[in-house]
């Protein structure tokens, strides 16, 4: 079979099952919960044939990449949008990691979630989730890169919400939305930067060679614009500090949904772009100095808040964060393939941990069980060695995870809302004054005088 | 290559609405009426597409009606707007809750519907002004939209209105009376550019000008939409500021008959467009009534049209067309939706806590999810050539400003998101419970709706072709104005 057919059935295969899936619930037909599962377990079974053929025949006829253009998206002028797929040594083990996480978590979820209202709606975005991480890994160009990043943004946020009857994943859900957007706003500008120093968003034409190779098309002052705008997209996906607030925040989703996000793909997403983007890196001594900084900063504060976490599922979060910027220090330090392999390791560690949070007690009292009585305690930590103070006052840091989202909401949302409360009550009261108060105003206006009456009419009784 | 149409198929889609505008308003019965218009307006929808694939398989040139005096015209930049404007129109007929359909609200949205697509069509300048002012004529009457204990359009809006439609008709007289050639059909000709930059020319582009500004809202003057919104009714307003004709009297009078005015000043009113998208989105962060908040989305998006259309170039005028097409579609949906949710509730809707709607009902929460992130470019839908485009564009002739787009769109996106929330999520509320979800003529044409939207996306080069030859030809204007160019051919 041509391989070229076997990469687009890969990355297609769940986006198909999506469109199944939602198409016919739109439409008024409720699949039940068998067919969901039976559904979701094929895609994922003929996805992984697909991966293992593709691998093999990739290794048989000796390629180290494989590019399948698919022609132009759209045209304008001179402007062209090219639809390309490609994998090489760098994408081709995540696609694999992705299509055997997802199976597995697609599996592990049809108990788990067995009964619940939002059962459907898991495997929906589910689906989604893979087709969006499948099109991440293997797109050609940065531009299309793009539309699989913010799908695997949008179905995490999605899912963070999940337990919508709630109020509190609702908001931490806006909180995680809030800042991929921002973050976002660096990938796109950097895309867009691209085609203004290159021409050109394609790997193939970005980079003089295949990954691992360093040559790139960019020079001079625009590969430290364009690496600073990706580090910054990088950043926000892979939760680096100061972007890390969001992390222990999406932990309110359903935990399958956790392991496969924040344990194994989705984190790994910004590591992956600069594992892509390594040649514009590598141009730069700033950029390569400042990714070497940021996982640094990451791994500490991860370890540190990580330390005086009360529940299994932020703890584990924390240590994610930790990984992530030691691979964050390895590609900066140019370990490409040391970083490839932490992923991969990283990934499907996290995944096992996370998918077993649920059980920690029952695990627990087995291995206590196992050691024929209680094991020896725990907690002898360097922390000891502090002056008591310190250790109060350190403890009080991580309690409020190194003071992070307290500073941004202080000093950079506080100022923008106040600042867009002023203009939206400037507004308000323009817009009575030009045409009176508003219906709600009125109502709460009436409401006001009625209340006055009835005091009256009280005070009229007394006296 | 013919540049007739076999049938005069615009002047039937106009005069068929208009027919049916004035049968159904003597009508007695709402439903009886309602049938009507719907089959009148899906008989000038497919008029109006048979028109689009006529015009659609000559390519590179525009035709013209046969019979009636050469009064309507199709070409790249109108190809698809004249359908899809009919098929919201369709749309929105068959989604308004029918406790709000009256025949005199039907025969409204008729008049509305029949006026801007004679304005989208208008061969001449004199149709063009005529056709702006009748989209605004249900809107200054009581009796049509307003209907007893429901929200009436405040009387700022309709100056608002009025005085767009005034600047337009003085913009289209200096232009006639700027006009060096002699007769009626010379002096409103949209075919023949008035080269120069003289101050009569520069006098009627500039009444154009606040003729778009005023209609589309721009900053200052968004004040009108916000109240329209808020105190008004919500989808024949929808619906009026979805025909986007302010873009389109740039994008078929300023840019081609104005050529080296419009050099000159459309990169301020794109950047005029940039300012109000930004300061609509900012506010639109501490706003919680979702009906305001639909209307600084809605001003916030449609500016980027503006924005396109001032950036020069091809990508960015492109852009603002294939734009066009997703805000009015996802706009649609989103307040439809929202009506079909305040209607079944029984209040307006001003809580601003959590309402937990998505339990009772589902798929309209789907469907106003889809919709609201199409309109701030989710990729899979056509949101994303759009904002691709626009954002290329811009960033390629105006690299400080460019940056500013990226940002407003991810505050629009937060809002979609958090007014999505806000109605849909959380702990459902007594009112929430019970309530009704997406009702089979719901369903389906939400569904058609967001079928336009995904497979725009995923296939966007369909939709794409024709706005994109439009670009190519008024970006040939701007980088070379001064030059004689046949509209015709």
């Amino acid at each position: 079979m041509n391989l070229s057919y076997l990469l687009c059935a890969i990355v297609l295969l769940p986006g198909l099952t999506f469109a199944a899936l939602g198409l016919s619930w739109l439409l008024g037909w409720q699949p039940r919960e068998r067919a969901v599962a039976r559904l979701t377990a094929l895609c994922y079974s003929l996805a992984a044939v697909a991966t293992a053929w593709l691998w093999i025949g990739m290794l048989k006829a000796g390629q180290i990449s494989l590019t399948v253009p698919l022609g132009s998206w759209f045209r304008v002028e001179e402007y062209n949008f090219p639809l390309m797929l490609m994998v090489d040594r760098l994408s081709l083990p995540l696609v694999a990691l992705s299509v055997l996480l997802v199976g597995v978590v697609g599996v592990f979820s049809v108990r788990y979630l067995h009964r619940d209202p939002g059962f459907h709606r898991f495997f929906l975005l589910l689906n989604l989730f893979g087709f969006g991480i499948l099109l991440l890994f293997t797109v050609g160009s940065f531009d299309l890169l793009i539309g699989g990043w913010e799908l695997v943004g949008l179905t995490s946020v999605l899912l963070i919400a999940f337990f919508q009857h709630r109020d509190e994943p609702v908001k931490n859900a806006l909180r995680v939305f809030a800042t991929y957007r921002t973050c976002d706003i660096g990938l796109l500008v950097g895309v867009v930067m691209m085609h203004h120093y290159a021409h050109s968003t394609e790997f193939s034409k970005l980079f003089t060679q295949t990954w691992p190779g360093t040559g790139t098309t960019l020079s001079g002052g625009s590969t430290t614009i364009v690496g600073f705008l990706l580090l910054v997209a990088a950043m926000g996906k892979a939760a680096q500090v100061p972007f890390s607030g969001w992390l222990p925040r999406a932990m309110e989703g359903p935990t399958p949904s956790s392991a496969i996000f924040y344990g194994a793909l989705s984190v790994h997403a910004g590591a992956y772009l600069l594992l892509r983007a390594q040649p514009i890196l590598d141009a730069s001594i700033l950029m390569k100095e400042a990714v070497i900084v940021i996982g640094l900063l990451t791994a500490l504060h991860g370890t540190f808040v990580g330390r005086a976490c009360a529940d299994a599922k932020t703890s584990l979060a924390y240590a994610s964060m930790t990984q992530l910027g030691i691979i964050f220090m390895e590609i900066g330090f140019g370990l490409t393939w040391l970083a490839l392999l932490h992923i991969c390791g990283h990934a499907v560690v996290r995944t096992l941990q996370f998918l077993r949070a649920p059980s920690m007690l029952h695990d627990f009292h087995r291995v206590h069980a196992a050691a024929g009585g209680h094991l020896g305690e725990t907690g002898a930590h360097y922390e000891q060695l502090l002056p008591e103070s310190v250790q109060g006052w350190l403890y009080r840091l991580a309690l409020d995870r190194g003071h992070h989202d307290t500073f941004l909401d202080r000093f950079i949302v506080a100022p923008v809302i106040r600042l867009a409360e002023s203009l939206n009550r400037f507004e308000i009261y323009w817009l009575e004054y030009i045409s009176g108060p508003s219906r709600t105003r009125r109502r709460r206006l009436a409401a006001k005088a009625g209340v006055h009456r009835f005091a009256q009419t009280t005070e009229d009784v007394h006296v | 290559m013919s540049d007739q149409f076999l049938f005069p198929w615009i002047s039937c889609g106009v005069l068929i609405g208009l027919a049916a505008a004035a049968i159904v308003w003597r009508m007695p019965e709402a439903e009886t009426a309602r049938r009507w218009a719907i089959g009148a307006l899906a008989a000038a929808l497919a008029l109006l597409l048979a028109a689009s694939y006529e015009a659609s398989q000559v390519e590179g040139a525009r035709l013209i009606e046969p019979w009636i005096g050469s009064w309507f015209t199709v070409d790249a930049l109108n190809e698809i707007p004249l359908p899809l404007f009919a098929a919201l129109a369709l749309g929105v007929t068959v989604l308004a809750p029918k406790r709000k359909v009256t025949p005199h609200w039907l025969s409204g949205i008729l008049i509305l519907t029949s006026a801007t697509l004679a304005a989208y069509a208008a061969n001449n300048l004199l149709v063009l002004t005529l056709a702006w002012a009748a989209t605004i004529a249900p809107f200054l009457s009581k009796r049509f939209f307003e209907i007893k204990r429901e929200k009436e359009t405040p009387s700022w809006s309709k100056v608002v209105l009025c005085l767009s439609a005034v600047c337009v008709l003085i913009g289209a007289a200096l232009l006639a009376a700027g006009t060096t050639q002699s007769g009626w059909a010379a002096a409103f000709s949209l075919s023949q550019p008035r080269a120069g930059t003289g101050t009569m020319l520069r006098c009627a582009f500039f009444f154009l000008t606040v003729a778009v500004f005023l209609r589309k809202g721009l900053l200052p003057a968004h004040s009108w939409l916000l109240a329209g919104f808020e105190r008004g009714p919500l989808l024949p307003l929808g619906l009026l500021v979805n025909g986007h004709l302010g873009a389109f009297l740039i994008a078929r009078v300023a840019l081609p008959v104005l050529p080296d005015v419009a050099h000159e000043a459309l990169p301020i009113l794109g950047d005029l467009g940039l300012l109000t998208a930004a300061y609509t989105a900012l506010i639109a962060l501490a706003e919680r009534q979702p009906r305001r908040l639909l209307a600084l989305l809605s001003i916030s998006q449609a500016s980027f049209i503006l924005v396109g259309l001032g950036s020069n170039n091809a990508d960015g005028i492109a852009g603002a067309l294939v734009h066009w097409q997703v805000v009015a579609v996802a706009t649609t949906i989103l307040l439809a939706v929202f009506t079909s949710v305040e209607v079944r509730l029984g209040t307006p809707i001003d809580r601003q806590r959590f309402l937990g709607l998505a339990t009772s009902a589902p798929r309209l929460a789907v469907f106003f999810a889809v919709g609201g992130l199409a309109l701030v470019g989710l990729p899979l839908t056509l949101g994303f050539p759009a904002e691709d485009l626009l954002l290329h564009g811009t960033l390629t002739t105006h690299p400080r400003l460019g940056v500013v787009l990226p940002m407003v769109t991810a505050l629009n996106a937060f809002t979609v998101i958090r007014l999505f929330a806000t109605l849909f999520l959380g702990r459902p509320g007594t009112a929430a419970r019970g309530l009704t979800d997406a009702l089979p003529r719901e369903r389906w044409v939400l569904t058609a709706a967001l079928l336009f939207l995904l497979i725009g996306g995923i296939a966007p080069s369909t939709l794409v072709r024709a706005p994109a030859a439009a670009a190519e030809r008024l970006s040939s204007f701007l980088t070379a104005p001064s030059q004689t160019l046949s509209l015709g051919k």
